[in-house]
């Protein structure tokens, strides 16, 4: 399994290079999210390299190669989903080291210090918008799940500001139960919430590819 | 002793296309060529062997163990060599070696490296900048790293220069020293396996049509020539398909001795070569 990870951090050398002038970009650009850009610049991050692995493992054909090695599927399909994670580890450090490159220039780019919150939210993000794109990834091969998934990338890029700006302005008995509830809890406590969410998420949409995975045919 | 590969009454349906019941068995020391023309079934039917496509019927066993059940153990056990490169172009074949070899069980570094500098391979080049034929040596190299018992290639010349190709024979045939492996070799291109095939199962629009040993088709198929009367006075039978031109007619025909017995000097009767038994019997639709 560390060796599909790998493989996939090798067959992407150039696009982690890109995926790196993506996060000065997204640093340089979206000053006015504050320190909400590094969850905006993380979810890009990683979703290119992802996707770039996927579309290279489609342009070589090389889900014949690999399911004709003595692998299980789920291994490949697991290995997919963990390195969102790693995915997310490095796009953390590279920011990290990003803000802390811009903000020894003197320039008037702010840069904001990542919080155990800001990587919460992240990953939160990250598993919500991949647990729903993998499955057909897994289903139709890159290139045929490319169109579904850019109209979900998009649609999640500006559905979510309306969601909350929607969920903030509606006064109903539900939101402001979750209100209080989740005001009633310290800072940890939903923090752990949250990541047992996107585990449950990454969990369910694991269990929907790997089933849809192995009844793919090359 | 179970046989190697053992293929029993497997099916798979398409929407223009269907494998029909496939029957074959390879025993352990072989060679078996399948051949058939394009779009044949060869390559569905490999893919059905290493479990790329799901069957409708039927049963594959390789070492005796269900193909699917044992999966991971099974692949273990084999080589593989694909009509195309699946793997990635944009890395050396250094790192396409060091992602594979960690996934067999028995991978053995030192004949890897004998392979390497046999072939010629240099590993600091990327994939995408091997030829054709280094490409297939890589994965060659690959298959033969395990210890496979059993290799299983899908077109493995096709688009090869005679060369090259020739080199790859050699490589068989140097394998099949060891009597405990096995070969599955499918191609189009007959002239291969004339040379270093001990079975030959043809395929056509989804049927196996033959599966013998080369001896078999040596000894008993024949190429018949003669003059055109003979054919009407015949009413076909026997021919398994037959070209005609002004002078006279060709026909292959399944049992030489009995149409030399009964037409005497009226008819030449020649060794048909496996691209005669292919072409012949496909052209047995329009003809017969």
């Amino acid at each position: 399994m560390l060796n599909l990870l790998i493989k996939d951090i090798l067959v992407q050398k150039k696009t982690f290079i890109g995926a790196l002038f993506y996060l000065v970009f997204f640093v340089v650009a979206f000053q006015s999210l504050e320190m909400n850009m590094f969850t905006a610049a993380i979810v890009a991050f990683v979703y290119l390299l992802v996707i770039g692995g996927f579309a290279y493992d489609d342009k070589s054909k090389s889900d014949i190669m690999l399911n004709s090695l003595p692998i299980k599927r789920e291994n490949i399909v697991m290995s997919k989903y963990i390195s969102l994670f790693v995915y997310i580890a490095i796009g953390t450090i590279a920011y990290i080291a990003v803000s802390f490159v811009i903000s020894l220039l003197n320039t008037p780019i702010k840069t904001y210090p990542v919080t155990i919150e800001l990587i919460v939210s992240a990953v939160l993000a990250v598993s919500l918008l991949n647990s729903i794109s993998f499955p057909l990834i897994f289903k139709l091969g890159y290139v045929k799940a490319k169109v579904f998934n850019m109209i979900f990338f998009l649609t999640f890029l500006f559905g979510v500001p309306l969601l909350i700006d929607f969920v903030s302005k509606a006064d109903s008995e539900v939101t402001t139960a979750v209100g209080t509830f989740l005001l009633n809890q310290s800072d940890v406590a939903i923090a752990s919430e949250l990541l047992a969410l996107s585990l449950v998420f990454l969990l369910i949409s694991y269990g929907i590819s790997v089933r849809l995975y192995k009844k793919r045919e090359f | 002793m179970e046989p190697i590969l053992e293929i029993k009454n497997l099916r798979k349906e398409f929407k223009d296309f269907s494998l029909k019941d496939i029957n074959l068995t390879l025993e352990k020391g072989f060679i078996m060529g399948f051949i058939g023309p394009n779009g044949a079934g060869k390559s569905t039917t490999i893919k059905l062997i290493l479990n790329l496509m799901n069957k409708d019927g039927g049963e594959i066993k390789i070492f005796g163990k269900d193909n699917i059940v044992y999966e991971r153990e099974v692949k273990n056990r084999i080589g593989f060599v694909l009509d195309e490169s699946h793997y990635y172009e944009e890395i050396t074949v250094q790192e396409m070696k060091s992602i594979i070899a960690p996934f067999y069980e028995r991978w053995d570094e030192g004949a890897f490296k004998k392979y390497v500098k046999d072939f010629g391979l240099s590993m600091d080049k990327k994939i995408k900048e091997l030829s054709k034929g280094m490409k297939m040596k890589f994965s060659l190299a690959i298959a033969l790293s395990h210890n496979a018992e059993l290799l299983i290639m899908d077109e493995p010349t096709s688009g090869l220069d005679p060369v090259v190709r020739s080199e790859l024979l050699d490589i068989l045939s140097d394998l099949m020293q060891d009597e405990n492996k096995g070969v599955f070799f499918s191609t189009h291109i007959t002239s291969d396996l004339d040379k270093i095939a001990d079975y030959i199962t043809f395929i056509n629009n989804g049927e196996i049509i033959l599966s013998t040993t080369k001896d078999d088709i040596m000894e008993n198929f024949g190429l018949v020539k003669g003059p055109k009367e003979l054919i009407r006075s015949n009413n076909s039978n026997g021919f398994i398909g037959i070209r005609e031109n002004q002078y006279g007619f060709e026909a292959l025909v399944q049992n030489k001795e009995e149409f030399r017995k009964l037409y005497g000097d009226k008819i030449v009767v020649e060794k048909p070569t496996l691209e005669d038994i292919m072409v012949y019997y496909t052209r047995r639709g329009i003809n017969a």
